[in-house]
């Protein structure tokens, strides 16, 4: 079974974040970079099923040069080969565009399960798996937290998370792309010879030209929804802040607690 | 024609979402700005009627019933198809769904097969000189980015449970109309099996007078006993955030948010928590609500009464004693 697997590099959401000048996006100087956390389920859902049914895992994500670290922690956790969307027309392109892009890179590779992470931790549109299936004539489910493949039927089970807490169960025929909730599995730390091999694991770089698709088609060029600015949230409600050493603060805490809101 | 806006109404279990009037009074506003008028689309198999009336009762002023067998249970075939349909016939300027298991799943496919874009999990909106921007989280709720749409409409957009107010009570009854859609339901490709409730342990945290919650912050699972004394010491239970259920420190019935439970107890105590939009819709009817956080630019603050910036390990333990002296 071919399984491909989109991921994405993004900062650490620890981070402190401040506006760059041109503000739409942020200045990304002095961040750390990491592998978006939903992915990270998505590449070990993607190993699992190679390790159960046989076959190969394909690792593909854009950005600039430094995304390549992503790719390799993908690679060392024991996805088998990488596609690097790298040209600097890529860069800055909505669900739309950043979707069109994966998805011819994946058109000639046909494989039978896509697999991406519910949302980005950073862009937060949750819609690029769901886009790829569209432009792919694929199948689709998103905020799936359960699969099991029937190869012999070329059928999937997923379980996807609704409202309440309950969930779908549905059945999907392959070809499909499945978007995968944080919490369906552990995701494995690499190993230190898992770290070795996948030095040696092929990345393919791919530029626009490659794919047959024209610059205005893809990044902010060829995005359906553009960023205007960046915003701080607005305090919409301003709590009263309790400050002083941690044995004053909880005094006052237990009092607002007694007096004001009658709990003890 | 250009001119409708429409939103995408969503029943649970025969009761109209609360969201559904959420997004019904947002395309009335934006109509109202920029000049549009505002209809409901209502998929659904012969239930399609009763749940219109729900609508046109509460003074939605048009709703159009799509009405196929194929449509009583979600399917993205299904609602895709149906609503291409319409929207190709109809041409409206503007449809919004709610962020929700079906907007995530079908908002996105369907705004592709129109080749128009879709700004997801909108929080609020302007118009200005005739162009619409919507404004939506990222970066963990950190940040918000200010959209707008490029190309030709019909433009598309999910929207946060809670954003908007819903639409107003009373008014004239509106009118609905039913139409059919075309769909071949043998040739779907996804098909909804059941719908299953995960195990339950027995823990109901939405019913508790007071619920102290503890999120990635708290760092571990040995760690989360100071949570549980701080809850008893409050007389109230515990409850997670979605990291911590997913690294599997408590169990999964504690959960607070969008996809766990939703809390309305006098007093909510989060800890360690940042307070990203999904946990806010699950925890915000709270009476009161107390912030403990290293980070001052945390959004829990932003819907905080009362809040402490510090480490919680260095603030729950003076906290329990204080309480346990309170009472004596």
């Amino acid at each position: 079974m071919k399984i491909a697997v989109c991921v994405k590099e993004v900062p650490d959401m620890e981070s402190h974040f401040s506006i760059a000048p041109d503000r739409k996006w942020i200045d990304e100087s002095g961040l750390q970079f990491v592998m978006n956390d939903f992915d990270e389920f998505a590449v070990e859902e993607a190993i699992r099923l190679k390790e159960k049914h046989g076959g190969e895992v394909i690792v593909v994500t854009l950005g600039p040069e430094r995304v390549k670290q992503t790719l390799r922690k993908a690679l060392a956790m024991g996805a088998d080969r990488g596609i690097h969307l790298n040209d600097a027309a890529f860069l800055g392109g909505d669900a739309y565009a950043t979707a069109l892009a994966l998805a011819k890179s994946l058109e000639g590779e046909k494989p039978e399960i896509i697999f991406t992470g519910v949302q980005t931790e950073d862009d937060a549109s949750s819609q690029v798996g769901v886009i790829m299936a569209e432009l792919l004539g694929y199948s689709h489910a998103s905020v799936v937290t359960k699969v099991e493949v029937d190869p012999s039927r070329k059928m999937v089970k997923v379980h996807r998370e609704i409202e309440g807490g309950d969930h779908q169960v549905l059945e999907s025929s392959l070809p499909v792309v499945l978007t995968i909730q944080t919490g369906i599995n552990e995701p494995r730390y690499a190993s230190l010879p898992g770290i070795m091999q996948a030095k040696k694991k092929p990345i393919k770089n791919v530029s626009v030209a490659d794919l047959g698709l024209s610059p205005s088609a893809v990044g902010y060029a060829g995005s359906l929804v553009q960023t205007v600015e960046l915003l701080v949230p607005k305090v919409e409600h301003h709590a009263q802040m309790l400050s002083g050493a941690p044995q004053e603060v909880a005094k006052q805490l237990v009092i607002k607690l007694k007096e004001e809101v009658k709990v003890l | 024609m250009a001119e409708d806006i429409f939103f995408v109404a969503e029943n649970r279990s025969g009761v109209m979402a609360d969201v559904s009037f959420e997004i019904a009074g947002l395309a009335r506003e934006i109509g109202e700005k920029s000049g549009k008028s505002y209809a409901g689309l209502l998929l659904g198999g012969g239930e399609v009627p009763a749940l219109a009336e729900q609508l046109v009762v509460r003074g939605v002023s048009e709703v159009i019933g799509i009405q196929h067998e194929a449509l009583a249970k979600y399917s993205f075939d299904g609602y895709c198809q149906a609503l291409k349909q319409v929207i190709a016939e109809r041409k409206p300027y503007l449809v919004l769904f709610a962020s929700s298991s079906v907007g995530i799943d079908a908002a996105p496919r369907l705004a592709a097969m129109f080749h128009t874009g879709l700004a997801s999990n909108c929080m609020n909106y302007t118009v200005e000189g005739g162009e619409l921007f919507f404004e939506r989280p990222g970066f963990n709720g950190k940040l918000r980015l200010r959209v707008k749409f490029a190309g030709q409409p019909p433009y598309f957009a999910t929207i946060e449970s809670g954003a908007f107010k819903q639409l107003p009570a009373g008014g004239a009854k509106g009118k609905v109309s039913l139409v059919s859609a075309n769909l071949n339901p043998s040739e779907f490709r996804a098909r909804l099996l059941e719908i299953v409730t995960p195990s339950k342990g027995g823990v109901d945290i939405s019913k508790a007078p007071v619920v102290v919650a503890g999120g990635r912050g708290v760092g571990n699972k040995e760690n989360f006993h100071l949570i549980f004394d701080l809850a008893k010491a409050l007389g109230g239970e515990v409850g997670a955030s979605r990291p911590v259920v997913d690294s599997g420190w408590v169990e999964y019935e504690r959960q607070v948010g969008q996809s766990g439970k939703t809390v309305t107890p006098k007093l909510y105590v989060a800890c360690g928590i940042s307070g990203a939009i999904q946990h806010l819709v699950g925890m915000r009817g709270a009476q009161t609500i107390v912030a403990i956080n290293k980070d001052p630019e945390a959004p829990i603050f932003n819907v905080a009464h009362y809040g402490i910036v510090g480490d919680l390990f260095e603030v729950i333990p003076p906290l329990i004693e204080e309480i346990k002296k309170m009472k004596g």
